[in-house]
């Protein structure tokens, strides 16, 4: 748009240059001048001079123009116009009168307004205070009369003087000739100083003022100054504005009365000064608003990840306060302890919430505990031999440890970790026994291999000694002792090659109707039992189980075979062989009315190679491997029985899988 | 040597080879005028304590030494030499402990319940013959017995 406009300009300007050079012949424009400073005026010396001018010269100068100044007052610039005796007036303001006589430039010269001014120690500061004033205002002038339509709006007397110029006005005033005048804004802001006057503050209905000619003449005139006037006024640097600055004396926008400058100056500052605070605040709000929602950021992630650590470790993990109440506590800790949501923990004293028995169920005091105590004295602590309570009152055999938090220094709570190590523990005494019994094993046979070693090397020596003494009545004797030992170091061999067996070799589990294996075994043994009449029941109906058929028929042959042997001076001897359900566990018996076994050795007697009678047959691993094979099958074997003579009852358990398909 | 004191010796051995070589090599050593042989740790306690058909002193006299055996079918050797022990009555009585076995953990219990001494069986015969001979001498005729 402004290219398309400056290219105008340079069309109409070659086009005025052309016209001038083709004439060869300056023109002469007469100008109707007065007293319009810094405008147009005339100086001490008889000159006329002003910013208008300057405008106009240049113009002149481009177009080949001379003007020529034909000063007066306002009004009988006007009546010049009007004769024809000038061709131009400036700093006009469209009325519909003046309108019939002239023809208005398009672009404005100026924009002014009427600004009232007053003595410096005038104490007019509004429109009110000027009644019964008188004020002094310029003859024809636009601003003079809008001042008294105002006045009158307002219901204001004052008397007015009408003088023929600004300067006459100024001058008034200065000699208090008139309490106030009424003068254009450009007038008021570039004299106002050097009259002594102020300005009142009261300003009113801005105008346009513009070239005008007489009506019908000089168009070509009128446009050419437009189209300057229209350019410079768009440049700061052009030639009119150039003028203005210099004639206003410095001020950027000598159509703005000095107070509106300052003010605006003044309040342009202070806003550029409150922007630039607010816009430093507004930096600051935004980047202290950055940092906390970084921060923000930063801490939900933390409390993610470690809401995420907390809820992904096996172990239980809980918070308390020196109250010893819950702080928090993860997933681990709620399912541990068989509650549903943490809220149910919560708050809660925890001590007597899982920890308010011991193991042996006397009441576990919230001061002996040792997580209470590590509160006390700020040490971390480790216990694995405690219990810890679930919510439906159960119990299981739990580790701890207890770390106290520190705020500052001081003890502000602990957290506390822990494990339910019930596994654990059951492995730790089935390793317990293993190694017992592994122990007991290695024990016995060294013991027992190396006994029948020594018999055969020392009764080896005694007959060498009694061949070399010629003696013979023991030879023989001695020679059987050997043979027996020898005998019985190889079966002891045999019998430790088949318990070793067992823990090592399972046969695939099939499922064995019990009632069929004990028929089996009972036919096995037919032999014995024809040797020894006995009276044998079997109970009809015994379930069915999956297990190793030939071990379990091994055990309760050997049950059986012993409730025979040990059957003592019984006359009416008898063996039943059943099932009992005792506390949900099927529990297999072979009883006897046998000799029966004392209390004390009840748990002896399933010793490896341990026998209750030295001079019976057998190694005496038969019981022990009984229970060693019944033990694989994740059962136990043990005995009952009141005592010598009292009979005795072998029972046995397998695990439940054994017996699941019934 | 002998002053015709009857001298007797509680041998507690289930291996009845075993009690014929100590028999045959303390009767050799001719120090004990009465070997008493019971089988198991019942017996032997039943003897000590004069219980049952171990009643009669004159038949059963109280032992001046007892050789233990630790492996024992009913109550264990160790059993029996902790009873010993602590019976006001009999922890006078020396027991030397005679057995097969060398474990650290049998010793240590042994002493642990005041064993008098702890002898392994020796596997060969003359060393046997040596050892009961000179156990003889050492705990009948140099030791100066209890009673």
């Amino acid at each position: 748009m402004k290219k398309l406009f400056l290219l105008g300009l340079v069309a109409t300007m070659l086009l005025y240059f052309g016209i001038a050079a083709n004439a060869e012949e300056t023109r002469v424009v007469r100008v109707g001048a007065f007293n319009f400073f810094p405008g147009i005026f005339k100086n001490s010396d008889g000159e006329i001079q002003g910013f208008y001018v300057d405008a106009l010269t240049e113009i002149g100068r481009r177009e080949n123009i001379r003007f020529e100044y034909v000063f007066g007052s306002w009004s009988e610039g006007l009546e010049r116009l009007k004769s024809g005796e000038v061709d131009l007036l400036t700093s006009v303001a469209h009325t519909p009168e003046r309108e019939e006589f002239m023809d208005y430039a398009k672009t404005p010269l100026l924009t002014v307004w009427g600004e009232l001014y007053v003595p410096l120690e005038s104490p007019i500061e509004g429109i009110r205070q000027i009644e019964k004033k008188k004020v002094a205002l310029m003859k024809g002038d636009i601003s003079g009369r809008n001042f008294i339509a105002l006045v009158e709006k307002f219901h204001i007397n004052c008397t007015f003087v009408e003088l023929p110029g600004f300067d006459d006005v100024f001058k008034a005033v200065a000699e208090k000739k008139a309490d106030a005048g009424v003068v254009s804004s450009v007038f008021g802001a570039a004299r106002h100083k050097d009259s002594g006057l102020r300005s009142t503050g009261i300003v009113f209905n801005p105008f346009d003022i513009f070239f005008t000619v007489g009506k019908g003449k000089h168009q070509g005139l009128i446009t050419t100054l437009d189209s300057y006037l229209t350019t410079w006024r768009q440049q700061k640097d052009s030639a009119y504005s150039r003028a203005r600055q210099k004639w206003t004396y410095g001020s950027d926008d000598p159509t703005t009365p000095e107070w509106l400058i300052d003010s605006i100056v003044v309040l342009g500052g202070l806003m550029v000064a409150a922007s630039g605070f607010i816009i430093l605040l507004r930096r600051q709000v935004s980047r202290a608003t950055a940092t906390i929602l970084q921060r923000e950021t930063h801490l939900r992630e933390s409390t993610e990840m470690v809401t995420l650590l907390l809820n992904s470790t096996a172990e239980a993990i809980y918070g308390l306060d020196t109250q010893g109440n819950c702080t928090f506590c993860n997933a681990s800790c709620v399912s541990m302890l068989g509650y549903d949501a943490p809220e149910q923990l919560l708050g809660k004293n925890m001590h007597s919430l899982i920890h308010h028995h011991h193991v042996d169920g006397r009441p576990f005091d919230g001061r002996e505990c040792s997580i209470f105590k590590s509160f006390q004295d700020g040490t971390e602590t480790h216990m694995d031999d405690e219990v810890l309570w679930r919510s439906d009152g159960s119990s299981f055999q739990a580790e701890y440890w207890s770390h106290p938090i520190r705020h500052e220094g001081e003890i502000v709570g602990s957290v506390v970790t822990f494990l339910d190590i019930t596994t654990r523990k059951q492995y730790e005494k089935e390793l317990q026994d293993k190694n017992a019994e592994l122990e007991r094993f290695t024990y016995t046979v060294s013991h027992d291999l190396k006994s029948p070693l020594i018999t055969i090397k020392s009764f080896a020596g005694s007959i060498r000694r009694d061949l070399a003494a010629g003696r013979s009545d023991r030879l023989d004797k001695d020679l059987t002792r050997i043979e027996n030992s020898a005998d019985r170091m190889s079966s002891l061999l045999s019998d430790l090659l088949e318990l070793s067996r067992i823990g090592r070799i399972i046969a695939p589990a099939e499922l064995v109707d019990m009632n069929e294996l004990v028929n089996e075994v009972l036919n096995h043994l037919t032999g014995l039992l024809r040797e020894n009449p006995i009276q044998i029941t079997v109970q009809p109906g015994l379930p069915s189980l999956y297990c190793d058929r030939q071990r379990i028929a091994e055990v309760v042959q050997n049950l059986v075979e012993n409730a025979v042997k040990y059957m003592g001076a019984q006359q009416a001897p008898r063996i039943m062989i059943g099932m009992r359900t005792e506390q949900g566990r099927q529990i297999f018996f072979i009883q006897d009315n046998g000799s029966g076994i004392d209390p004390r050795y009840h748990t002896t007697i399933f010793g490896l190679f341990d026998k209750l009678d030295a001079g019976s047959d057998g190694t005496g691993i038969g019981l022990a491997l009984a229970k060693r094979i019944v033990e694989v099958h994740g059962g136990s074997l043990w005995v009952e029985s009141k005592g010598s003579g009292c009979g005795s009852t072998f029972c046995f358990t397998l695990d439940r899988q054994c017996l699941a398909s019934t | 040597m002998l002053k015709g004191e009857p001298l007797t010796v509680l041998l507690v051995e289930d291996n009845p080879d075993h009690a014929e070589l100590v028999l045959r090599n303390l009767a050799d050593s001719q120090v004990a005028n009465t070997i008493m042989h019971v089988e198991d740790g019942e017996a032997a306690l039943d003897y000590l304590h004069g219980k049952g058909k171990y009643a009669d002193r004159l038949a059963f006299p109280m032992p001046h030494l007892m050789l233990l055996d630790l492996r024992l079918p009913k109550i264990d050797g160790l059993e029996v030499l902790k009873e010993v022990k602590e019976h006001p009555d009999l922890r006078a009585l020396p027991v030397v402990i005679l057995t097969t076995s060398d474990a650290e953990r049998d010793v240590a219990r042994a002493y642990h319940h005041h064993a008098n001494s702890y002898l392994l069986k020796p596997v060969n015969f003359d060393s046997f013959g040596k050892l009961m001979k000179e156990l003889g001498f050492y705990w009948l005729a140099w030791n100066r017995r209890p009673w």
